[in-house]
């Protein structure tokens, strides 16, 4: 029977492999759910390749002459890094669709989110790790969902979702008109909500909808564009002096 | 502490209900194991234990009174020798101040679902819904490929004849319902005046909703 404990985490020869399958893994399947310091030792490993490999990229796009995708393989340093086994398939989608989502950045490929912890006996806290901009990007979905729900409540964005919702759409291509459209798909699909008709078809979702957030001030209110800012102690920008400084007697031009 | 005796496997003998009068019944510690007979095995198989009749023996003798420790059918376990004292009893339990656990602080409204969720963790509600679509989309973007087994349009029976090996047993037929796998509970709605705040107590919170 095969040990359980065949590889080890400690093992740097072993760490070094996990990393270099995570970084594969994550470029093939868009998003991962590992645990949370997998997911965080593995990113800056993560945005370390990404950079080298997009970097020398577009050194060879500003050539007279292009070069083909296997000489590019081979020519580029950066995927040195990745196993033997997955440097066609996951340079192939670098060369080909990463750098044209990322035409211009240099770093933040890659985001986290925390999770809960795991159910089981091991209860260790998770994360997801996903590329940003990607088709399948699980915070562009929530924040689509997060906007839906308010929608239907009748109630403007406040400031946090509409910065979350700038920075998402930014980079991305044709962001905002996506984003639109994953909006009355979120209304279809997790609310179950006619958009003809303008009916619940489920009950107990138009139930759940009914409860509103408490601090409607942040929603339309007094208080919208002052997140940032204290209720308590409500502070004013400083008063400037303009002086005038009486002129010096020991220049020539002041004479 | 339990009064019940039990001879077990040992029912069904004829001569057991002399023995059963003999004896007085004992106070026992620890649990009854019932070993009940098997039913296909028939009763000419049985043979008395020569243990039990040395037994009568001993009660007859002794004045209808039993022996000092016989084994009751009971598993007799340790125990404690003393009673604990208060004071120890309570720096056990309460000394360490981490063994107690504290209720949740950071508790927030999802603004996706309206669920109860930690603050800075995503809504593991939302994730469950979001995740089983983008699954289906993933499919369509063809991240995810399906391969088709070639012979997946074979009936019932004639794979039953043809892989025999492959139909399941009872017990591992059960291990495909994956039940032993923990699911999570779906989370409350969320209700301001629910969470209890650490330093003002429950009490406190209490009087406030009054």
């Amino acid at each position: 029977m095969p040990s359980l404990q065949k590889f080890h985490a400690q093992v740097a020869r072993h760490n070094k492999s996990m990393m270099k399958n995570l970084c594969a893994n994550l470029i093939r399947n868009e998003a991962i759910i590992t645990t949370k310091s997998k997911a965080m030792k593995a990113q800056a490993k993560i945005e370390k390749f990404l950079h080298e490999a997009l970097e020398n990229e577009r050194a060879f796009n500003a050539k007279e002459k292009p070069l083909d995708i296997k000489d590019r393989l081979a020519i580029n340093k950066a995927f040195r890094y990745l196993q033997p086994p997955d440097k066609e398939e996951v340079g192939s989608k670098i060369i080909n669709e990463l750098s044209k989502r990322y035409p211009n950045r240099k770093t933040g490929f890659t985001r986290i989110i925390k999770l809960e912890r795991r159910l089981g006996d091991d209860k260790a806290p998770m994360a997801l790790i996903e590329l940003v901009d990607s088709p399948i990007e699980f915070k562009f979905w929530y924040q689509a969902k997060v906007v839906a729900r308010l929608e239907l409540q009748n109630l403007p964005l406040d400031d946090l979702t509409s910065h979350n919702v700038k920075k998402l759409t930014k980079e991305r291509e044709n962001g905002e008109e996506e984003f639109r459209n994953a909006v009355e798909t979120c209304k279809r699909e997790f609310f179950k909500y006619d958009t003809e008709s303008k009916e619940f078809l489920d009950p107990e979702i138009e139930e759940q909808i009914k409860n509103i957030p408490t601090n409607l001030e942040y929603y339309g209110g007094d208080l919208v564009g002052k997140v940032l800012v204290s209720k308590k102690h409500p502070t004013k920008p400083r008063f400037k002096k303009e002086i005038e400084l009486p002129p010096s007697p020991f220049l020539a031009d002041s004479k | 502490m339990s009064l019940a005796i039990n001879f077990g496997g040992l029912g069904a003998f004829p001569t057991l209900k002399q023995v059963l009068g003999n004896i007085p019944r004992l106070p026992v510690i620890g649990l009854v194991i019932t070993n009940k007979p098997s039913i296909t095995r028939s009763q000419e198989l049985i043979i008395m234990d020569e243990r039990l009749e040395e037994l009568r023996e001993h009660i007859e003798n002794n004045g209808g009174e039993a022996p000092f420790m016989i084994d009751n059918g009971a598993i007799l376990r340790a125990a404690p020798k003393k009673k604990l004292s208060h004071q120890k009893h309570r720096a056990k339990l309460y000394a360490p101040g981490n063994k107690q656990i504290q209720p949740l602080q950071n508790l927030i409204r999802c603004p996706a679902c309206g669920h109860v969720k930690r603050s800075h963790v995503m809504c593991m509600h939302c994730f469950h819904e979001i995740r089983t679509f983008l699954k289906a989309k993933k499919r369509d973007l063809g991240i995810i490929k399906d391969t088709v087994n070639p012979q997946t349009d074979i009936e019932p029976i004639d794979e039953k004849l043809l892989y025999p090996k492959k139909e399941l047993e009872g017990e591992k037929r059960k291990l495909q319902d994956r039940k032993y796998v923990p699911q999570r509970e779906q989370p409350l709605m969320f209700q301001k005046g629910e969470q209890i705040h650490r330093r003002k107590g429950v009490w406190a919170n209490m009087f406030r909703q009054n």
